[in-house]
């Protein structure tokens, strides 16, 4: 009985399309990757004058 | 359920934390910033061993009388309090530091919060737009995949099988992905708040540079002919 349960955040069930759904803490929402480019994409540190990353 | 990611050989988010160019960079700066201070404060110590040791030692026979010892005493004490403030300041920007996603809203981390607020996705990507939802997303992920690794033992459709670890890898990946931008935020506050040490030392480096010049004069007032 599933649908009787109080869903908890982070809770997965596959729906009738045979999909998985997961628990967001307010509703059921499909599930999949999440694109990201990392966390290197956009912010860096860099000394003044360089070229390299980090570079001092 | 037990919200913790399982272990993965092949987990692509283990993969992904060797080749995070703003986590080394960060981290990178820390080393070179520190390096910076303790440039300063051995140049500092090596001033204040100069004027310190050898004036004084030069100059001790030329010191008479009470006015004279104490303005020279004086002096010399107010030229090791300069170079002690100096040590002390810079001295923040070596000391450890406790760092959580909750140092963001540090006094000293005015302008890093700026910058988070005016491009949230540089910072947290598909997981923002702020810390808490970045916390959240790091939870979650973590959770789900260990919710479908749970499901998976069970599962004898094949169709279902399949399906689950499909999102399996795509949850490990999520799950990585956050943790990565967690940590990569938490080594940028710890950057930014060495940065912010560094430049209150320098202020106070260069007060204390003052107050040494003022103690030398003071002493080299004390002494005949000075």
């Amino acid at each position: 009985m599933e649908s009787e349960e109080t869903p908890e955040f982070g809770n997965v069930r596959v729906n009738g399309e045979g999909r998985v759904e997961h628990y967001d803490g307010t509703t059921w929402l499909l599930y999949g990757e999440l694109p990201d480019d990392g966390p290197g994409g956009g912010m860096d540190f860099r000394a003044p004058g360089s070229d390299d990353p980090g570079e001092s | 359920m037990t919200p913790l990611l399982p272990p993965s050989p092949q987990d692509p988010g283990l993969q992904a934390a060797g080749q995070q160019p703003a986590i080394s960079s960060a981290r990178t700066a820390v080393t070179d910033m520190r390096a910076t201070a303790r440039w300063t404060i051995a140049a500092t110590a090596a001033v204040g061993g100069l004027l310190l040791g050898g004036v004084p030692l030069a100059a001790i026979g030329k010191v008479h009388g009470a006015a004279a010892i104490t303005l020279a005493v004086g002096g010399l004490v107010l030229a090791v309090a300069g170079v002690v403030w100096a040590i002390w300041w810079t001295g923040e920007a070596l000391v450890p530091r406790f760092v959580t996603l909750r140092s963001l809203q540090d006094r000293d981390l005015a302008d890093l919060r700026t910058e988070i607020a005016a491009a949230p996705e540089i910072f947290f990507g598909p997981f923002g737009p702020t810390v808490d939802a970045l916390d959240t997303a790091c939870r979650l992920h973590a959770t789900v995949a260990v919710n479908l690794s749970e499901l998976l033992v069970k599962e004898r459709n094949e169709d279902r099988h399949a399906e689950l670890t499909h999102r399996l890898s795509a949850a490990r990946t999520n799950a990585a992905n956050a943790a990565a931008r967690r940590k990569a935020l938490l080594d940028l506050i710890l950057a930014w708040q060495v940065r912010a040490a560094l430049r209150r030392a320098r202020v106070q480096t260069l007060l204390a540079s003052v107050i040494i010049v003022v103690g030398v004069v003071m002493f080299l007032f004390a002494t005949d002919g000075g």
